[in-house]
C-alpha cells in the first residue's frame, strides 16, 4: 500500500504541495498518565514501573517524567510493596513476591488521582532455552524458548546492552600542572564500555504453531564492522509471558508508530488499556500491565570469535576517545 | 434549363456573410434575387434566419422545395400563399388556409392503413410535425396501443427515458432502454409530445383510429443544447414517479471542466447534491452515507468492480461511447438490487446506423478513438478505446527513483447491435480495462476488468416485452515482485461473476406499467493465491480457498396511477444467497469473540453443498402526489440487501481490496431509506427547485479488529467486526436549464455515523458509541454553470466547497519500549481543512456545417483556478524526535489543459 501511497506523493510532488500542517492543540496532552512496565513475581523480583505524561506533538523532550507519584503493588492476598521513586518517573524496588496469588498495581498521582488496574493472574513465562548468534556477515543475535506446557503462547523480549571498546589511539601518559605524568588503571580512556537499552518492541506469538515454541526470533542485528563487535560484547535478555491482551497493545503500538494519516494506510487503532482512573473511568490512561516472571539469559561474544570486518571499523574517528564516567569503573562516551 | 432561373451562390462569400452581426446576411442577399426576378414576396424576421447559410445552387422553378433545402435544420419553416406571399416562421408553418378535408366528415369507406413514420423522412420538421398521421384502421374499441422506436435523427441511436405525452389529456410514458414506448390513447384526435434529453422536442398530430405503430426521430438540440434537458428533468423531477435519481446526458457531462481536460463520468457525478468521495482523486464514492462498495456500477448491465484507472484519478470508460448515466440515490426500481447505496447506470451508444464516423480526441494524458457506423443496414457497431501515456508524467518527478517506474491504462469498448425484426433486437457489449504501475523496478500492481454481455428483446406484444440479458464480469489484480530472486513472489486475486437475466414489462393502460423479471447471478471468488514468482525464491505458496455463491431475486412491481395527481410505484424484490461448497468452516464458542482459541470445531463441506443461506424480501414503495401544474410531492421507503463484501481497512478504495461473500460470520448488508422530496418549477425561465431529505440506516457494514490483516487471511472471520450505520440529510438543488446560462446550485448537509454493533467483537471502537465515517462531511456546496455566447463557444465555471473529512489524529507522544510513541484521537475525531475548488473551462467548435466531414473542438481550460492546496490528506512524520504533520495537496497549482477533439465521417 506504501507504493500506492508514494506513486502519489510523486504524482503531488509534481505539483509541489506537502505544507506543514499544525493540528489543534489536543487537551490531553500533559494530563494523560503514561504507564510502562510489569508486575514482576517470584523470588527477587525487579519491578520497575515508569511513569510519564503524554507530551504535545511538538515537544522534543525524551520524557515528560511524573513524579512524587506513590506506587504500590497489592496483592490478592493482601500483600503490599512500595516502589520508591529512585530518579524522575522511575519508580523500582526488588522483592520476593509469591507467584500463587494476583495482583495489582495502585498509583496515586500528585494530582491526588488514583489509577489501578484489575487484579492480575501471573502469567506463566518459560525460561530462556537459549540466546544464539550467527554471522558471516552481520552479527545476528537470536532467542529460544519452549514452552511444554503450551500455556504461554504470547511473548514479549527486552533487552540491554553492554559492550567493550577500544578507542583507536592509546594515550598512556597525560600533561597535569606541567608535568607529563602516567595516567592511572582508574582514569584510563583506552578501553571503553557502552550500555544500550532496546528501542524496538519485540513480539511474537506462537499461537499459529502446534506446540509454544520460539525458535531463531531475530531480536538483534548489528551491522559487521561496528564498535559493538570490536573487543567484547554481551546482550542480557529479559523474556515475559503475555496475557493475549497485552500482546494486542504491543502489537498496536508497535504498528501505530508507522505514521499515519494519509489515505491508503489502515486506521490507527486505539490502544487499549486496563489501567483505570478510579475517581473518572473515562479519563485516558496509556498502558497495559502484565503480572508474570521475567525470565533473563546473557551472553557474551568476543572479538575473536567474530569474523570482524576490520576495515569498516579502522576508520579514525576524532571521538573514539572515551573518558571516564563519574560513577567510576566504567566509561562512557561524553 | 431555359426558362429555370438558375442562382450560384458562392459558397465562400456567404460562409462569410453568415456571420450574425453583418448587416445584410446570406438569406437577405438570396430574398433580393428572389423578389427582383419573381412575384414571390418574402416576410420573415431578419434575427432567425441571420444563420442560415446558403452555399448551393437552387432551382427557383421550384421555390418549395429550393426553400425546403435552404431552411433544412434551422428550426423554421415556411408557407406560401395563393398570392405569392412566403412566410417564414419559427416551429410550425403558418397555415394559409384551411386544410382540405375541414369540412368533410372522415370518409368510413376509405382503406383502412397503418401509417409508418420513415417513409416521410424527407419531410421537414414543421411539415412533420404538421401533418396529422392516421394510426390504425378504423376498429371497435374506445382506446387503443400506440407503439414503437425514439431515435435519433442524426444517428439513428434508440433514445431512451424520452418521455411520450399525451398533451390534451395529461398522460405520459417514457421510453425504455432500448427506445422503444408503448401508450394508451384514446380514439381521436390528438397531439403527442415527444421530448428527451439533449433532444428537441417533438411533436406529432395523431388521428387514433385503432392500434399502430409510430417511430419518431428526434433531431439533436443544437440551437440551446440545454434545452432539452429541461424537458426531460420536468418529466423526472416534478411529474416524474421516480425520487432521488440523478440523470447526466454526455453534453452535460463534457460541459463540466475537468482535470487534464478528460471528461469523466464519476468527476461530474461528484458534482451533484448526495454524492461524495472521500478526497480528489480516489476511486469510488459515496452516496448518502453509503461505503463505495455499496454502489453498483452497471454498464450496459455489466457490473464493474473497478470502475477506475490510475488508483482512481480517472473513470475506466471512456465518456466517448457514454450516451449518459442515471444515478439512483433513493427510491431504486425493483428490477436492481444487489446493493445497499445506489445504483449508477451507465449505458453506452448502440453506434450510428446510418453512416460511418468517429471521433478522435487528443489531451496530455490520454488519446482516444471512436468509430461507429452501419455494418449491414440490420447491424451498428461501435467501438471506443482510450490509451494513455501518463508515463512522462511520472519521468517529470526530480528524483531519479521514479526514472524506472510506469504507470499506464487502456480501456476499449465494443457494442454491436443487431435487428432481426422490429419484434426481436440483439445487443453484444464487450468491455475490457486494464492498468498496471510499477515504482523504481519495484512490485508491479496491476488489474483489470474484463466484461462481455448479450442481450436480447422480444417484443410479444405492443403491451409485453422481455429483455433476456446473459453475461460475464471479471476483475482481478495482481501483484509482482520480481525485485530479488530470493523474495519474488506473485499474489493474484479474482472476482468472477456469470449473470443471468430476464426482464419483462407489461403495460395493459396508462394507470399501470408492471415490470416484474427473475435474475440469477452465480459468483466465483478467488480470495488471493501467493506463488513464488523465481524458482530461487523461498516464498512458500499459499492459495486461499475459492468462495462460490449464488443470488437468485425475482421482482414484481407496478406503477399506478390512481388519480391523475397521485400515483404509487410499488416493487418487491425477493432474493436468496447461498454460499456453496467447497470449503472448510471453523465453529466458535458461542457468545465469545472468535478467535483461534475459541474454535470448537470444524466442517468440510463438499463441492455444490449448501454453507449457508440467506434470503428476504426487499420493499420499494414510492408515491407523487401532484400539488399543482408546476410542483409535487414525493415519498418513498426502500429496503436493500447486499450480500458480497468490499474487504478495506484504507480509507479510499485501493487497489488491492478485495471482495467477499457472505457466509455464517458475514451477514448480509441490509440499508432501509425513508426519504422525502418536494419539486417545484417557476420563472418564465423554467427554474427548477427540489429539496430532499433521507434518514437510512444499515446493518452489517464492516470494519475490522486492530491489526487486522486482511490479505491472504484463512480465518477473515476473527478479524472482523459488523458495525451499524445511520446517515440522514438534506439535499437542495436549483437548476436553470435554459437560455443562454444553464447549470445548477446545490447544497447538501448530510451525516453519516457508524456504531460497532457485534455482540462477539471483542473490542469496540470508540466505547461503541456511534463515530462519524470515513466520508462524513456534513456540508457540501457546488455550482456548475455554463454560458453559451454563440452556438459555437461557451464557457463553463464549476465551484464545490466541502466540509473536510474526518481524520483519527496523533494527540501526543510518550516514550515505550524505549521509543518515541504516538498516541491517537478517538476514531475520526478531527477533520482535515475544508476543500474548495473553482475549475473553468472554455470550448470553441468549428464550424456546424452538416456537410463538413470533419467537425473540430478545442477545449482548453484550468483545473483548480484559485490555485487553493486543498488537503488531499493529513500525515504525520517522526523528524527529529517531533512529530510534524504535513498536508499533502494533489493539483494545488492552477492547471491549465487543453485537449482537441475530432469528429469524422
Amino acid at each position: 500500500m506504501r507504493k500506492i501511497l508514494i506513486i502519489l506523493f510523486a504524482l503531488a510532488l509534481l505539483f509541489n504541495c506537502r505544507k506543514p500542517y499544525s493540528p489543534p492543540a489536543s487537551e490531553l496532552s500533559n494530563t494523560t498518565l503514561v504507564v510502562e512496565g510489569m508486575i514482576a513475581v517470584g523470588d527477587s523480583a525487579d519491578n520497575r514501573i515508569l511513569l510519564s505524561r503524554l507530551k504535545p506533538l511538538d515537544d522534543t523532550t525524551i520524557n515528560d517524567p511524573e513524579e512524587r507519584a506513590q506506587v504500590v503493588i497489592e496483592s490478592a492476598a493482601g500483600g503490599r510493596w512500595v516502589l520508591p521513586e529512585v530518579s524522575p518517573g522511575n519508580y523500582r524496588a526488588i522483592n520476593n513476591i509469591p507467584v500463587n496469588s494476583d495482583y495489582r498495581l495502585r498509583i496515586t498521582a500528585t494530582s491526588g488521582k488514583t489509577y489501578e488496574t484489575p487484579f492480575l493472574k501471573p502469567v506463566n513465562t518459560p525460561p530462556i532455552d537459549s540466546v544464539t548468534w550467527s554471522q558471516p556477515d552481520d552479527l545476528n543475535i537470536y532467542v529460544h524458548s519452549f514452552d511444554p506446557s503450551g500455556t504461554t503462547r504470547y511473548y514479549r523480549w527486552d533487552y540491554n546492552e553492554t559492550w567493550e571498546y577500544r578507542s583507536y589511539y592509546n594515550p598512556e601518559v597525560e600533561y597535569v600542572n606541567g608535568a607529563i605524568v602516567v595516567i592511572p588503571p582508574a582514569r584510563q580512556i583506552y578501553s571503553c564500555w557502552r550500555f544500550r537499552d532496546a528501542n524496538a518492541i519485540n513480539i511474537l506469538n506462537t499461537t499459529a504453531l502446534s506446540e509454544d515454541r520460539v525458535s531463531y526470533f531475530p531480536l538483534k542485528t548489528i551491522p559487521n564492522g561496528s564498535e559493538e563487535g570490536s573487543a567484547r560484547y554481551s546482550i542480557l535478555v529479559k523474556q515475559m509471558g503475555l496475557t493475549k491482551e497485552a500482546y494486542e497493545f504491543w502489537n498496536i503500538l508497535k504498528k501505530n508508530t508507522e505514521m499515519t494519516g494519509s489515505l491508503f494506510d489502515p486506521q490507527p487503532s486505539q490502544l487499549p488499556t486496563n489501567i483505570i482512573c478510579v475517581s473518572d473511568p473515562k479519563e485516558r490512561v496509556v498502558g497495559y500491565l502484565c503480572a508474570g516472571k521475567q525470565e533473563t539469559k546473557r551472553i557474551f561474544v568476543t572479538y575473536a570469535e567474530l569474523n570482524f570486518d576490520d576495515t569498516k571499523w579502522m576508520i579514525f574517528k576524532d571521538d573514539d576517545l572515551c573518558r571516564a564516567d563519574s560513577t567510576g569503573g566504567t566509561a562512557r562516551m561524553d | 434549363m431555359k426558362n429555370s432561373l438558375l442562382i450560384i451562390i458562392c459558397s465562400c462569400f456567404f460562409s462569410v456573410a453568415s456571420n450574425a452581426q453583418q448587416k445584410t446576411n446570406a438569406f437577405d442577399s438570396l430574398v433580393q434575387v428572389i423578389e427582383q426576378r419573381s412575384d414571390y414576396r418574402f416576410f420573415y424576421d431578419r434575427r432567425l434566419t441571420s444563420a442560415i447559410e446558403v452555399d448551393s445552387s437552387y432551382d427557383l422553378q421550384n421555390i418549395g422545395s429550393a426553400l425546403q433545402q435552404i431552411l433544412r435544420g434551422s428550426g423554421l419553416s415556411y408557407s406560401i400563399d395563393n398570392r405569392k406571399r412566403i412566410f417564414i416562421s419559427q416551429g410550425p408553418p403558418l397555415l394559409t388556409s384551411l386544410p382540405g378535408d375541414y369540412f368533410r366528415l372522415p370518409d368510413t369507406a376509405r382503406p383502412p392503413e397503418m401509417v409508418y413514420e420513415p417513409i416521410i423522412k424527407k419531410e421537414s420538421d414543421a411539415a412533420l410535425e404538421n401533418r396529422l398521421i392516421v394510426i390504425g384502421s378504423r376498429s371497435s374499441g374506445s382506446s387503443f396501443i400506440l407503439s414503437g422506436y425514439v431515435r435519433d435523427a442524426r444517428n439513428g441511436e434508440p433514445l431512451g427515458s424520452a418521455s411520450i405525452v399525451l398533451e390534451d389529456l395529461r398522460i405520459g410514458v417514457a421510453s425504455d432502454a432500448f427506445g422503444f414506448y408503448s401508450i394508451t390513447i384514446p380514439k381521436g384526435r390528438h397531439t403527442i409530445r415527444i421530448s428527451s434529453l439533449g433532444m428537441k422536442d417533438a411533436r406529432r398530430q395523431l388521428d387514433i383510429r385503432g392500434a399502430g405503430k409510430l417511430d419518431i426521430e428526434m433531431k439533436e438540440d443544437v440551437t440551446s443544447l440545454k434545452a432539452a434537458v429541461i424537458v426531460a428533468s420536468k418529466q423526472s423531477s416534478v411529474r416524474g414517479m421516480q425520487m432521488g435519481v440523478e440523470r447526466l446526458s454526455i453534453k452535460t457531462i463534457r460541459q463540466i471542466p475537468q482535470v487534464f481536460g478528460e471528461t469523466d463520468i464519476m468527476r461530474s457525478l461528484l458534482t451533484l447534491p448526495g454524492v461524495t468521495s472521500v478526497g480528489e482523486g480516489t476511486a469510488g464514492y459515496n452516496v448518502r452515507g453509503g461505503a463505495a462498495d455499496q454502489n453498483l456500477v452497471l454498464l450496459n448491465d455489466m457490473t464493474l468492480y473497478n470502475p477506475t484507472h490510475l488508483f482512481g484519478f480517472f473513470t475506466a470508460v471512456d465518456a466517448e461511447v457514454v450516451r449518459g448515466v442515471e444515478l439512483y440515490k433513493s427510491a431504486i426500481p425493483e428490477k436492481y438490487g444487489g446493493r445497499i447505496s445506489s445504483v449508477l447506470d451507465v449505458s453506452t451508444r448502440d453506434g450510428n446506423s446510418k453512416n460511418f464516423t468517429g471521433t478522435a480526441g487528443i489531451g496530455p494524458l490520454t488519446s482516444k478513438l471512436t468509430l461507429e457506423g452501419p455494418i449491414s443496414d440490420k447491424t451498428t457497431v461501435l467501438f471506443g478505446g482510450r490509451v494513455t501515456y501518463s508515463d512522462w508524467l511520472l519521468k517529470q518527478i526530480d528524483d531519479p527513483s521514479f526514472q524506472n517506474s510506469q504507470a499506464s491504462f487502456y480501456d476499449m469498448m465494443v457494442q454491436v447491435s443487431h435487428t432481426f425484426s422490429e419484434k426481436d433486437r440483439l445487443y453484444l457489449s464487450a468491455y475490457t480495462s486494464n492498468d498496471k504501475f510499477r515504482l523504481n523496478d519495484d512490485s508491479t500492481y496491476s488489474y483489470n476488468n474484463k466484461n462481455i454481455s448479450l442481450k436480447w428483446k422480444h417484443n410479444f406484444s405492443n403491451k409485453l416485452s422481455l429483455v433476456l440479458t446473459g453475461g460475464l464480469d471479471q476483475y482481478q489484480y495482481k501483484v509482482e515482485g520480481r525485485n530479488n530472486p530470493v523474495d519474488a513472489f506473485k499474489l493474484d486475486f479474482g472476482v468472477k461473476q456469470g449473470n443471468i437475466k430476464a426482464d419483462m414489462s407489461y403495460n395493459p393502460d396508462n394507470r399501470n406499467a408492471f415490470s416484474f423479471g427473475i435474475h440469477h447471478i452465480i459468483y466465483d471468488l478467488d480470495p488471493g493465491k501467493l506463488e513464488p514468482a523465481d524458482e530461487n525464491s523461498l516464498v512458500v505458496p499459499q492459495t486461499m480457498d475459492p468462495e462460490q455463491g449464488t443470488e437468485t431475486a425475482v421482482y414484481f412491481g407496478d406503477q399506478y396511477r390512481i388519480t391523475d395527481k397521485f400515483s404509487v410505484q410499488a416493487g418487491l424484490r425477493y432474493s436468496l444467497f447461498r454460499n456453496v461448497g467447497p470449503g472448510k468452516v471453523y465453529t466458535y464458542a458461542p457468545g465469545l469473540p472468535r478467535d483461534e482459541a475459541t474454535i470448537i470445531d470444524s466442517t468440510t463441506y463438499g463441492k455444490g453443498d449448501v454453507i449457508q443461506q440467506y434470503h428476504g424480501p426487499e420493499i420499494r414503495l414510492s408515491a407523487r402526489y401532484l400539488l399543482n401544474e408546476k410542483s409535487s410531492f414525493k415519498l418513498s421507503f426502500n429496503t436493500l440487501r447486499q450480500y458480497i463484501h468490499m474487504l478495506t481497512n484504507t480509507t479510499a478504495i485501493s487497489p488491492t481490496d478485495i471482495w467477499k461473500l457472505s457466509d455464517q460470520f458475514v451477514q448480509p448488508l441490509t440499508g432501509q431509506q425513508v426519504s422525502a422530496g418536494y419539486y417545484t418549477r417557476f420563472g418564465k425561465k423554467e427554474i427548477e427547485f427540489s429539496v430532499e431529505a433521507y434518514y437510512k440506516m444499515m446493518h452489517n457494514y464492516l470494519d475490522y479488529k486492530s491489526g487486522a490483516q486482511l490479505i491472504l487471511n484463512e480465518d477473515i472471520e476473527q478479524d472482523i467486526i459488523a458495525t451499524k450505520g445511520k446517515a440522514y440529510g438534506v439535499e437542495l438543488l436549483m437548476k436553470k436549464t435554459s437560455g443562454k446560462l444553464t447549470g445548477w446550485l446545490s447544497y447538501t448537509y448530510s451525516r453519516t455515523f457508524l456504531k460497532v454493533d457485534d455482540p462477539v467483537a471483542g473490542e469496540t471502537i470508540n466505547n461503541g458509541e456511534y463515530y462519524p465515517a470515513n466520508f462524513d462531511k456534513p456540508h457540501i456546496a457546488s455550482f456548475v454553470g455554463n454560458y453559451r455566447f454563440t452556438q459555437r463557444f461557451s464557457m463553463s465555471l464549476t465551484s464545490t466547497y466541502s466540509t473536510g473529512r474526518p481524520l483519527t489524529m496523533p494527540v501526543g507522544t510518550f516514550n515505550m519500549g524505549g521509543a518515541q510513541r504516538v498516541l491517537y484521537s478517538d476514531r475520526n475525531e478531527f477533520r482535515i481543512p475544508d476543500f474548495f475548488r473553482t475549475d473553468f473551462s472554455m470550448t470553441l467548435e468549428g464550424s456546424h456545417n452538416v456537410k463538413q466531414k470533419l467537425h473540430t473542438s478545442w477545449t482548453v481550460g484550468v483545473y483548480n483556478l484559485t490555485g487553493r492546496d486543498n488537503p488531499y490528506s493529513v500525515y504525520f512524520v517522526l523528524e527529529d524526535g517531533k512529530i510534524n504533520g504535513y498536508q499533502l495537496s494533489i493539483f494545488a497549482v492552477p492547471i491549465p489543459f487543453i485537449s482537441f477533439n475530432l469528429r469524422f465521417q
